[in-house]
């Protein structure tokens, strides 16, 4: 039991690898504030699942006056936020010359000021119990370059330098930020990908790009590493790190011999 | 029990973060050969931490030849090599005007060549087992300059990248290699800094810039990191840098 008496507030948590967080924490001892974009009843059916009087909440991150809302609600609900994770996020293609302005403005105000949103209304209330860990969802994308992802790959990276840049902040008041880049991992945000014909070149350009031949990991390859930097006892150590997860996606060429 | 029926390879087993490591590996049911650079005897300090499944090893990892014979005795020994550990290395300033050939070489062979060659020694019998674990050790010094380590810094770097380069190359036979970054450490090799007035000017920078109110870590979490990185938790983490230094490296 890693996590005991630890509450978690976890955005995205209703699918994906948000989801698979809240179970993995839940299984270590943790309440979770389950937190989805607009579903409240995949929120409640992911709260009732892992017990531990966790509850579900809806709240578009991308709206600050919505998000601070949320929180005050998880604070009053559970007294306390211990771990804070930033999950939630949208994944599409923005193809420079075919991208309309709103699917632009969508991507940065879901995937990083709605991270930034989320973390700047808990960051006051960890400061004041001089504890907390936040861990941000980037992705590899934030590290390595894709075509037809400019904007996915700029706010992935953005949410990459924002986590050093506010552990720079924060570490001294006792607050962990670290951030994940999962590669490809199975998640309902690119069941297309792996299912749609359509898209096979797509699927076949991450094959060759993956080293370890499991082009997509499980969600909870990705929720393990959540654990270990949220454990007291294994993350201690770690700040403004970025935990790359994703098959060597990220290694460097390779050629299958 | 994480790593029952397990065979792990820790050199730089007789001391500091590389001891903790064997120790923690023995605690969760591994078979542990512990390998020192110079003498038995220093390895053995730590096999009788580690009970009755550890052996002790000597090999200085800088000369190929010794490591041939190594990975052969460990073979012979435990008949199997599930996990490697490279945590053997050497840490010494080298600073301009004030570093010879001979430290040089010193420096590049025990913390780079020696990282290769117990890799390219090693990974044949993983491949043939059909997959194991890889850990390098880098340095928090391998992602930033050292003004007074100059050749640790880049022979560090090196490791770093040299561990995508393997990851790369070792992934499509389900071996994981993946790279632990510590930062300053509370290790004997650094007891002066953390306790001596002489030192009292370094050990006040390192404190200014760790970004975490302590400015050493603690060993046995470097130890953890690395069985996390051994553990099937972490089987997607391939060529990954995992930086565990307080902060150091963040910010400025």
């Amino acid at each position: 039991m890693e996590l005991r008496n630890k509450v978690a507030l976890i955005t995205g948590g209703s699918q994906g690898i948000g989801e698979e967080i809240a179970r993995t924490f839940a299984a270590e001892g943790a309440t979770c504030a389950v937190i989805a974009s607009s579903n409240i009843r995949k929120a409640n059916k992911v709260a009732k699942d892992i017990k531990r009087k966790s509850r579900g909440y809806t709240c578009d991150v991308s709206k600050p006056a919505e998000v601070n809302k949320m929180v005050d609600k998880v604070i009053k609900d559970f007294k306390k936020i211990d771990i804070l994770v930033n999950a939630a996020g949208v994944f599409y293609p923005t193809p420079a010359g075919e991208t309309k302005s709103t699917d632009m403005n969508r991507m940065v105000d879901i995937n990083l000021k709605g991270n930034w949103n989320v973390t700047n209304a808990v960051v006051p209330h960890m400061k004041s119990r001089k504890r907390g860990n936040i861990i941000n969802i980037a992705s590899v994308a934030g590290v390595r370059a894709l075509p037809a992802y400019a904007m996915y790959c700029a706010t992935k990276a953005g949410i990459v330098m924002m986590t050093r840049a506010l552990a720079t902040e924060v570490s001294r008041d006792g607050i962990h930020v670290n951030s994940i880049s999962p590669g490809n991992t199975e998640s309902p945000m690119n069941e297309d990908i792996r299912t749609d014909p359509e898209l096979k070149p797509v699927l076949d350009f991450m094959e060759m790009l993956t080293p370890s031949g499991r082009t997509y990991s499980q969600p909870s390859d990705i929720a393990n590493t959540a654990l270990f930097l949220a454990s007291p006892k294994t993350g201690g150590a770690i700040y403004g790190a970025n935990f790359v997860i994703d098959e060597g996606f990220a290694a460097g060429l390779f050629v299958a011999s | 029990m994480r790593f029952e029926n397990k065979v792990a390879l820790v050199t730089g087993g007789s001391s500091g973060i590389g001891a903790e490591i064997c120790v923690r590996f023995a605690e969760e049911g591994a078979r542990v050969a512990v390998v020192a650079s110079s003498s038995l005897e220093k390895a053995q300090a730590t096999v009788d931490r580690c009970g009755e499944n550890a052996r002790p090893f000597a090999c200085d990892v800088s000369d190929v030849g010794q490591i041939s014979k190594l990975v052969a005795d460990v073979k012979d020994e435990f008949g199997q090599i599930d996990i490697l550990v490279n945590a053997a290395g050497v840490f010494y300033p080298t600073r301009i005007g004030e570093t010879d050939e001979a430290m040089y070489d010193g420096m590049a062979d025990a913390n780079l060549k020696g990282c290769f060659f117990m890799c390219d020694t090693v990974a044949p019998h993983m491949i043939e087992a059909g997959g194991g674990k890889i850990v390098n050790l880098g340095s928090a010094a391998g992602v930033a300059g050292r003004s007074n380590y100059i050749v640790y810094s880049a022979v560090k770097a090196a490791v770093i990248n040299m561990t995508r380069s393997l990851a790369a190359a070792l992934a499509p036979h389900d071996i994981n290699v993946n790279c632990l970054a510590p930062g300053n450490t509370a290790t004997a090799m650094n007891e002066n800094v953390r306790t001596e007035p002489e030192y009292a000017e370094i050990y006040e920078t390192i404190k200014q810039k760790t970004l975490s109110n302590r400015p050493f870590a603690d060993p046995r979490e470097m130890a953890g990191a690395v069985l996390f990185l051994c553990s099937q938790d972490a089987s997607a983490a391939h060529g990954t840098l995992l930086l565990m230094d307080e902060g150091l490296s963040a910010g400025y």
